[in-house]
């Protein structure tokens, strides 16, 4: 606090309010991102030198075929659905919160994540009894729209579950959302049960949650629809800081409650759902970034979604940069680093809320 | 430009909290709705504040009051209610920006640390408001309402307050400094509505009592004509006695706890 308080005065401002801090967080952040874009591109098993190649194109020379393959096909689409998978559940993940009033709310925790796994599953498995002719329409599309599909009904089921007259109870979020993913978990066994061997073997690559199979066409199926939610979420800010005063103080404070409310959950499902569609479920982005940025710049949705599509970006290109050297030349499913780095902080969640948690 | 109440029939889960209430509130007045436990005064509110539908008409400053008119009614009323708890650790000046982004006064940087100063919280800006007491706290969401509505009177047209017990877990001295408060918002042109448990707070303030009952409006007007032995008593179902001392002339009430009415 003392640290922030000297920020705020030395803005001229009101102590104890942290939106300059919140603001300069942008910046810092961005760089942040674009410094983790940088090294994803200079990172990887291949002896591809992203200066060497940067300073070739500068001088006019023409990349070898290798280099260009590397940088252009493999790494840049890699870093670039990193990036907005990153953002994507980060921004998830604060909206859910804002939406259930409470801090432990993550798209993989509450079984959002799950309930789109679902649906892309049904894709994989059952997209191939469908009619040649929807086939042809649906395309690459059918896929992450079934994902978002699943995630949206997760949504409204466990909203409808956990929250009544307004009210939001933690326990019965948490206990739903284990039961709506177990639900779902099981439901993809028995789809992975009649799955025959070419749809397994699509399954298995998908389902690890990794970022390996990154190609531009999946960039441009997920980048729309991500970079849509992810706006329309930050559009919704001033919105979800007058929630957390309650449902009926928010209506008192001009928001038209249930169109906003409506308006979160479809975000949530569309960027959960492209996420989870193109990388597979990857658990605890959604809660790790909106919690150190609460901690660190405050708890206000206006700053706090821009700044957490930057750092859930950063953090999921330094995830999969980790993935891919740790066991190189295999690569570790990105969802396990992002698990060892954030279920702790979780934890550490929870112990911090214990006491209003046993009340 | 008042607001106003016609005909209010209020039913949930098939049982009638309202029978046909009329209210009627006039800029530049405190109103106080009084009245026994569960005779309806929070719901009122509630629908005067648009939270609740109900049959029957609401209308502020000539607005239909409805939950789908939520902007245009932030910007001319605010609501303090009776207790709120804060999602995410705000500070007790993020909060008051949560009020001041929601009315016409978004861009006055003086406002914020005046309503702390107005509500005895000076020097409280950059407290948690979740590590406040629980006075604090409503003294908190009491500034928060202000810095929506800080004008009583905005471009010609009156503001109003809308306070459910507005005093109900603050100590007397500070029950007399919001009470005051709510006075000179009224005496300045707004309106203020606040649904009240003391009637000696009441009995000083209010220029108007509206008394409920049972979900019925059983009387309503000046102090005098509704704070008397009769009507209070059959109201509250005890025996009271208004006494007037001998100047200022302000009634107050004492309870006769021995003898309960049959």
């Amino acid at each position: 606090m003392v640290a922030i308080d000297a920020g705020a005065r030395a803005a001229g401002q009101v102590a104890g309010d942290r939106r300059t801090l919140a603001r300069r967080a942008h910046v810092v952040l961005g760089l942040l991102c674009a410094g983790s874009m940088a090294a994803s591109l200079a990172i990887g098993p291949a002896g591809t030198s992203l200066w060497g190649a940067l300073g070739q194109m500068l001088r006019g020379e023409a990349l070898s075929t290798l280099d260009a393959v590397v940088l252009w096909d493999i790494r840049m689409p890699r870093m670039v659905l990193g990036a907005l998978v990153g953002a994507a559940l980060a921004v998830s993940g604060a909206v859910l919160q804002g939406l259930f009033r409470n801090p432990l709310a993550d798209p993989g925790i509450v079984g959002v994540s799950a309930g789109g796994a679902l649906g892309a599953t049904g894709a994989i498995v059952l997209g191939a009894s469908l009619p040649t002719a929807v086939q042809a329409v649906a395309g690459p599309y059918l896929v992450p729209v079934c994902a978002f599909l699943g995630a949206w009904m997760t949504v409204l089921i466990l909203y409808r579950i956990a929250t009544h007259r307004g009210r939001t109870s933690v326990i019965t979020m948490l206990l739903g959302g284990i039961a709506l993913g177990a639900l779902a978990g099981a439901c993809m066994g028995v789809l992975v049960y009649i799955a025959d061997d070419a749809q397994l073997r699509d399954l298995t690559f998908w389902g690890l949650g990794s970022l390996g199979g990154a190609t531009w066409s999946k960039v441009a199926i997920s980048g729309p629809i991500i970079l849509a939610a992810v706006l329309a979420a930050v559009l919704l800010g001033r919105a979800l800081n007058a929630l957390a005063l309650g449902e009926a103080a928010a209506h008192h404070l001009g928001v038209p409650v249930q169109r906003m409310k409506t308006l979160a959950i479809l975000c949530v499902a569309a960027a959960t759902g492209s996420a989870v569609a193109v990388a597979g479920a990857i658990g605890f982005i959604g809660i790790v970034v909106p919690h150190l940025l609460r901690l660190s710049t405050g708890p206000d949705h206006g700053p706090l979604l821009i700044n957490a599509a930057l750092l859930g970006a950063s953090l999921l290109i330094w995830a999969d940069v980790i993935a891919r050297l740790i066991v190189t030349p295999a690569e570790l499913p990105i969802g396990i680093v992002t698990a060892i780095l954030g279920a702790p902080v979780f934890l550490w969640i929870l112990l911090r809320q214990r006491g209003s948690l046993m009340s | 430009m008042s607001l106003s109440a016609r005909g209010i029939t209020f039913v949930l889960g098939g049982t009638t909290i309202l029978h046909d209430v009329s209210l009627a509130a006039a800029p530049g007045e405190v109103t106080a709705i009084v009245g026994p436990n569960g005779s309806g005064k929070s719901t009122l509110l509630r629908i005067l504040s648009g939270e609740e539908r109900a049959t029957g008409d609401v209308s502020l400053n000539g607005l239909h009051v409805s939950p789908g008119n939520a902007r245009d009614l932030a910007r001319m009323r605010g609501v303090l209610p009776q207790a709120a708890n804060m999602a995410f650790p705000f500070t007790v000046i993020e909060v008051l920006r949560i009020g001041q982004q929601a009315g016409p006064y978004a861009g006055a940087h003086h406002v914020p640390e005046e309503a702390l100063a107005a509500v005895g919280l000076g020097g409280y800006a950059h407290r948690f408001y979740h590590e406040l007491s629980g006075g604090e706290q409503q003294r908190t969401q009491l500034a928060r309402v202000l810095c929506q509505v800080w004008e009583p009177v905005l471009d010609g047209r009156p503001s109003w307050l809308l306070l459910d017990e507005p005093v109900a877990s603050l100590d007397i001295g500070h029950q007399l400094v919001i009470m005051e408060l709510a006075r000179r918002y009224a005496d300045a042109g707004g309106g203020v509505v606040a649904v009240m448990h003391d009637l000696n707070l009441t009995a000083l303030y209010a220029d108007q009592v509206a008394l409920m009952q049972e979900g019925r409006m059983v009387a309503a007007g000046a102090p005098g004509t509704v704070l008397t032995d009769e009507i209070l008593s059959r109201a509250y179902g005890c025996h009271l006695r208004v006494n007037v001392p001998p100047p200022p002339g302000l009634p107050y009430i004492l309870p006769h706890v021995a003898r309960l009415a049959g």
